[in-house]
């Protein structure tokens, strides 16, 4: 393993880039997709237990995907307006915050999520703006008044690396 | 004698004295003075022992005569180095009572002149991380195997990011130096402490402008 590079400890709350924001949101989508088809499994083997059948799921359902875009839209907006993060977006270490790099309000978190589908219904479109634009804002933070900060601690992985690496004590 | 007799007489001396001082050439005689002789002849001790030097001083305005020297100009004359070449400087410094010396230090009043900031900047963080126990003390604080593998992936990602971004700098032709961010966020942010070239290990994804 190698210590994080010394440019990159100049890097918390700057605006994070492309490759993170789409690791953090690829995990995303496996974690809370995960989470709905255990969520559908538990509920087909309660069903089971009282009927006595079991239910089976169509993907082409519409309850199964308004309930899974319901459930999308409060596993996004409530990690982004409690602590700024997703499960993914905290494993890659970044966060969204106001444009002003002040931290996210309900409201934002709420809006930044309704216009999530935007950037991929222009085909992709939306998302150009993180890599074009200097504050790498998509089009869904552009609406939402947001953008992404790294708020990893480089410094203090650096350090951890450094540490490991230290001989034991002689006392 | 009678009275006009005496006045003829003190007359015919003052005409014949004065005739006398003219007719000397009191150049030539001066230099037929050996005044080597002279001053040979004189016992300087008992000269020097008779001079009250007390009243001589107490008559001199030390003052004015200080008025009088040219400070720079004797300063100028002062070889310094020499000077110092005969200091003693162990026998001066034995001489001073530290404790005293200490104790007239508004210490406080120093330590509010210290930028503590840039004391800090310029601590080697990571030679005192991989150097003293202070390391180990942060390796038995801080996380564990799933920690250094988040720290792995988030590097490998901000390397990316990083890659991604140069790339598209050139073919924008603008020159990329790093991600801005927030101006609240970079306010707020302390700066960062500078690293040890020969201790930075060299990153899996070069992240540095070329």
């Amino acid at each position: 393993m190698t210590a994080p590079p010394a440019a990159q400890l100049h890097f918390q709350d700057h605006f994070a880039g492309a490759a993170s924001r789409l690791a953090g949101y690829a995990i995303d989508i496996g974690v809370s997709t995960g989470l709905f088809t255990l969520a559908l499994a538990g509920i087909s083997f309660v069903a089971s237990l009282i009927e006595g059948h079991s239910v089976s799921w169509n993907r082409a359902d519409v309850a199964v995907t308004i309930g899974y875009l319901l459930w999308l839209f409060v596993y996004f907006a409530y990690s982004w307006a409690a602590s700024g993060k997703s499960f993914g977006m905290a494993v890659l270490g970044i966060r969204v915050v106001s444009a002003d790099g002040a931290a996210a309000t309900v409201r934002q978190a709420v809006i930044r999520t309704l216009a999530f589908p935007l950037s991929f219904l222009l085909l992709g479109l939306g998302f150009l703006g993180i890599v074009l634009q200097r504050d790498r804002r998509a089009l869904h933070d552009l609406i939402a008044g947001t953008a992404v900060v790294y708020a990893w601690d480089a410094r203090a992985a650096r350090l951890r690396f450094l540490a490991r690496d230290t001989p034991p004590s002689p006392h | 004698m009678s009275d006009p007799a005496e006045s003829l007489a003190q007359r015919v001396a003052e005409r014949v004295v004065d005739l006398v001082v003219r007719s000397l050439d009191v150049n030539a005689l001066v230099q037929e003075i050996d005044l080597n002789a002279i001053v040979d002849g004189v016992d300087v001790d008992k000269l020097v022992n008779r001079v009250d030097v007390n009243k001589v001083v107490d008559r001199v305005d030390v003052n004015k005569v200080v008025d009088r020297v040219d400070i720079d100009q004797l300063l100028a004359r002062v070889d310094m180095d020499a000077l110092l070449a005969r200091v003693d400087i162990d026998q001066l410094l034995a001489r001073v009572d530290i404790d005293q010396l200490l104790a007239r230090v508004d210490v406080a009043a120093v330590v509010d002149r210290v930028d503590v900031n840039e004391v800090v900047e310029r601590v080697d963080i990571d030679a005192l991380v991989t150097q003293t126990d202070l390391g180990a003390v942060i390796a038995k604080s801080s996380g564990g195997i799933a920690g250094n593998a988040l720290d792995v992936v988030r590097s490998q990602a901000v390397g990316l990011d990083e890659f991604v971004a140069r790339w598209v700098g050139r073919f924008r032709r603008r020159r990329y130096s790093g991600p801005p961010g927030p101006p609240a966020l970079l306010r707020s942010a302390p700066p960062a402490a500078p690293l040890t070239p020969a201790l930075a290990p060299g990153p899996a994804i070069t992240t540095a402008e070329p």
